[in-house]
């Protein structure tokens, strides 16, 4: 959708400002053109062609990290960050001149290479030939650099009685970077090329670790194509189709950070937490801020904007140190990046992603 | 315009990360919750009473108007520059200073958010009761330039009622204190009271101390249901008569009950009127308060009341109150919430002429609000593009205003004058009236720097 198709959205917009109990980007700067209703008042003004982008203006539009949690504190429920979305679809016509190249590399990376991060495609873990209709697709994020993540996943998956197909090097890249930075027509077409891809495999059910692939699949393939296979999340998978028991051989606190694509933007909230609170000697404590409330752990800005990412991914640790948690899970590779390196200046707490957890309780370790 | 050599001093006083001068700051920073908008040439931050009086004498020198902004939750336009100059922004001022429990007071900051004041105060059994809806994220500096009201005004009044004592950076950049650390003093003319709801015309608060009130131990929310205006207002007044003390008593006509229901997700009786009134206070005495408020607004013509003493229900209740005015901004593209109120015997025949004024103008009106303080929110729902209809939604305000003063209200009860009512001031005031206000305003400010244009 253009950004004329969310006129009415921006005009829903009261400016009341509550957005300002959510917004990350605002809580750190205090900047009202990095909260939520600054940016629809540059949509706002974008539409209307009352203002020229300048690099200021890219930089507020880009900072958003979509986390979404705006919608929540928003009285009427506007849309702000599809409409994000839509304006920098916009500026990605219009002036993508004004685009920091990182982000105009992270997008031919994915056009060329099949991953954002512009390393050659061979550096994606290796394949596994698996049930042909049962799919876990990696995701670029974990295959490149966490592969240990995924072969935990796989660990996980066996022990349970699925033996998924890992396409390594050939599993394309599911192109969120595109849609998220406004490269909408490049996504358009990676959508569908990977729609038929996977198609023509054979494939029925894929399975995600990634809360990011599993939120493009899922959903913003459906805006443009129709699937012909399910997708889930694998905690989705492990509380529905199995029966997950484990134990840790020492106790362990444990507390859970929400990712934003899976929680918010998608609703699962439950099967996380009954994985964790079915591990025996791990003890389950919730961060201070949870579920819809959950605080975005400014991965998506990190690379453009290091020092505010930091601040949110310090506030998600400062959290768990709060409710005296030693680990932090989360599902997702961003998230888990981030909280690490806020991490690593604390020496009481840890990140710890879910599949390496789980392994590690199915082996009783 | 601003010259850069006057940045760069603004630079040197609140350092250069405190201070922007992009145009896409200076957009954003154009607009609050009103429907109005001014752009500033500079915003600055400052985080001290000093960093604002050097700000303010520079300011004054240079002849430099300055406006204070908090949240920019405004419903009247307050915190917008209508002569450009300084955005003075005072949301990174955030200290909790001094909490006192046996005094039953608090200092801040002017850019604590309220919220988390209350949040502060509860493990201490103590709150501050003026939370207006947008307590969230509105400051207390913002509410006490405001004078804002909260839910419950009917026994907690408004701002003004909870200000003890101010420290104001004056337009020449003098720091004054006023007030005083008791609960009541008469030495001197009332200078607290001057300031609260000032609009940011006559000083800048950078220290604000605050009385508070215990947590009450039990609150039960009544609902009663009313088929005419009328008997809605006998609901207001008779309840308050009645000596049941309610904390607040809100009212949502059957437009508004409807989207508020839809938007919420709640099923909730339609009815003309739906008043929800809140009984709070010891465990003992809140049943037979309630047992006697029903039978008062039975006798006043309600056809129905319900009651709800568990937590859960009573959030279900305030859940649809709070959607009325969200609920109903999705009904049009653009959304305007006035702000009048009257002498509470006065609320059934306000109900009544803002119905008829709505038909005879045109203009979808849906009206609820703080009815215990005869404080009404007339929301009317339009589309800001169609200028044909904004000439109707004009003329429908200004007949508003008048049917107002005639029933002896006020054009605004606690959103201000700002911008979006100073034409309507002389309903209410005569010329006499309004230059005694002028010539305060001239004692303060002298070269009318301090948020211009705004009230008078």
């Amino acid at each position: 959708m253009s950004l004329k198709d969310y006129e009415g959205e921006i005009y829903t917009c009261l400016r009341c400002g509550f957005c300002q109990a959510g917004c990350p980007t605002f809580r750190h700067t205090l900047n009202e053109s990095l909260n939520a209703r600054g940016r629809v008042i540059l949509a706002k003004l974008y539409l209307t062609g009352q203002y020229t982008p300048d690099e200021d203006y890219m930089q507020r539009v880009l900072s958003c990290t979509l986390c979404d949690i705006c919608k929540v504190k928003c009285p009427p429920k506007v849309e702000v960050a599809e409409i994000v979305e839509a304006l920098r679809s916009e500026l990605w016509r219009s002036h993508r001149d004004l685009y920091p190249q990182d982000i105009v590399e992270s997008i031919n990376s994915i056009l060329e290479r099949q991953n954002p991060f512009g390393v050659p495609r061979e550096q994606k873990m290796r394949s596994y030939e698996g049930e042909s209709s049962v799919l876990f697709f990696v995701g670029c994020s974990s295959s490149v650099y966490y592969p240990h993540m995924a072969e935990n996943t796989l660990q996980v998956l066996r022990a349970l009685g699925l033996n998924p197909t890992v396409l390594g090097q050939e599993e394309p890249c599911c192109g969120y970077r595109l849609v998220e930075m406004g490269a909408v027509d490049e996504f358009k077409r990676v959508a569908s090329e990977v729609v038929s891809f996977l198609e023509n495999r054979g494939v029925e059910l894929v399975i995600t670790n990634c809360p990011t692939c599993y939120k493009t699949l899922k959903e913003y393939y459906k805006r443009y194509t129709s699937l012909t296979f399910e997708v889930m999340h694998i905690t989705e998978w492990l509380v529905k189709e199995a029966k997950f028991e484990g134990e840790l051989s020492e106790p362990m606190t444990v507390t859970y950070h929400d990712p934003c694509h899976l929680g918010r933007s998608m609703g699962v909230y439950e099967e996380p937490r009954q994985l964790l609170e079915s591990i025996r000697n791990l003890k389950f404590v919730e961060l201070p801020k949870s579920r819809e409330e959950s605080i975005c752990c400014g991965g998506p800005i990190r690379a453009l904007y290091p020092e505010l990412a930091s601040k949110m991914s310090d506030e998600v640790v400062q959290g768990a140190i709060e409710v005296g948690a030693s680990q932090i899970v989360s599902s997702c590779t961003t998230c888990y990046r981030s909280i690490a390196s806020s991490a690593a200046f604390h020496a009481e707490v840890d990140a710890l992603d879910l599949p390496t957890l789980l392994a590690r309780a199915l082996r009783r370790g | 315009m601003i010259s850069d050599a006057v940045v760069r001093k603004l630079e040197d006083i609140v350092g250069s990360e405190n201070v922007s001068t992009s145009p896409t700051d200076l957009h954003v920073y154009s607009y609050d919750a009103s429907i109005a908008h001014a752009t500033p040439d500079v915003i600055v931050w400052p985080q001290t009473t000093e960093q604002v009086s050097q700000i303010m004498k520079l300011a004054y020198e240079e002849e430099i108007p300055v406006t204070p902004r908090g949240a920019g939750s405004c419903l009247s336009g307050g915190p917008l520059p209508l002569k450009g100059g300084i955005s003075i922004t005072m949301t990174k001022m955030t200290r909790i200073l001094d909490l006192n429990p046996n005094r039953l007071q608090v200092s801040v900051e002017p850019g604590v958010v309220v919220d988390r004041l209350n949040e502060y105060l509860q493990p201490h059994g103590l709150f501050y009761p003026i939370n207006p809806a947008s307590s969230s994220i509105a400051t207390i500096g913002g509410c006490v330039g405001e004078d804002a009201g909260p839910l419950r005004g009917v026994k907690y009044g408004t701002t003004k009622n909870w200000v003890l004592g101010l420290e104001v950076v004056l337009p020449n950049g003098k720091v004054i204190h006023v007030g005083s650390k008791t609960f009541k003093h008469v030495a001197g003319y009332d200078l607290v009271r001057l300031m609260v709801g000032s609009e940011g015309t006559l000083g800048i608060f950078t220290k604000i101390n605050l009385r508070l009130a215990p947590i009450p131990e039990a609150v039960a929310v009544a609902s009663a249901f009313f088929d005419s205006a009328d008997a809605a207002g006998k609901g207001v007044r008779d309840a308050i008569l009645s000596g049941v003390d309610p904390s607040g008593i809100e009212l949502m006509e059957r437009a508004v009950v409807e989207a508020a229901s839809k938007h919420a997700g709640l099923k909730l009786p339609q009815a003309e009127f739906l008043i929800l009134y809140e009984i709070a206070g010891s465990k003992e005495s809140i049943e037979p308060r309630v047992r006697k408020l029903a039978k008062v607004l039975k006798e006043a013509g309600a056809t129905a009341v319900d009651v709800a003493y568990e937590a859960e229900e009573r959030a279900r209740l305030w859940k649809a109150r709070k959607a009325a005015f969200p609920a109903l901004s999705r009904l049009r593209p653009t959304c305007i919430m006035e702000d009048v109120a009257v002498p509470i015997d006065n609320v059934g025949k306000l109900l009544e002429a803002l119905r008829s004024l709505a038909k005879k103008h045109d203009v979808m009106v849906a009206t609820f609000g703080h009815a215990g303080d005869g404080d009404l929110h007339p929301t009317i729902t339009t589309d800001e593009r169609d200028e044909e209809e904004m000439k109707r939604v004009a003329a429908f305000r200004a007949d508003m205003y008048k049917a107002v003063v005639d029933l002896e209200g006020t054009i605004t009860g606690e959103h201000g004058v700002g911008i979006t009512k100073k034409p309507y001031l002389k309903l209410q005031f005569r010329e006499d009236e309004i230059e005694v206000m002028r010539s305060i305003k001239r004692a303060i400010d002298p070269k009318n720097i301090l948020n211009p244009g705004k009230i008078i």
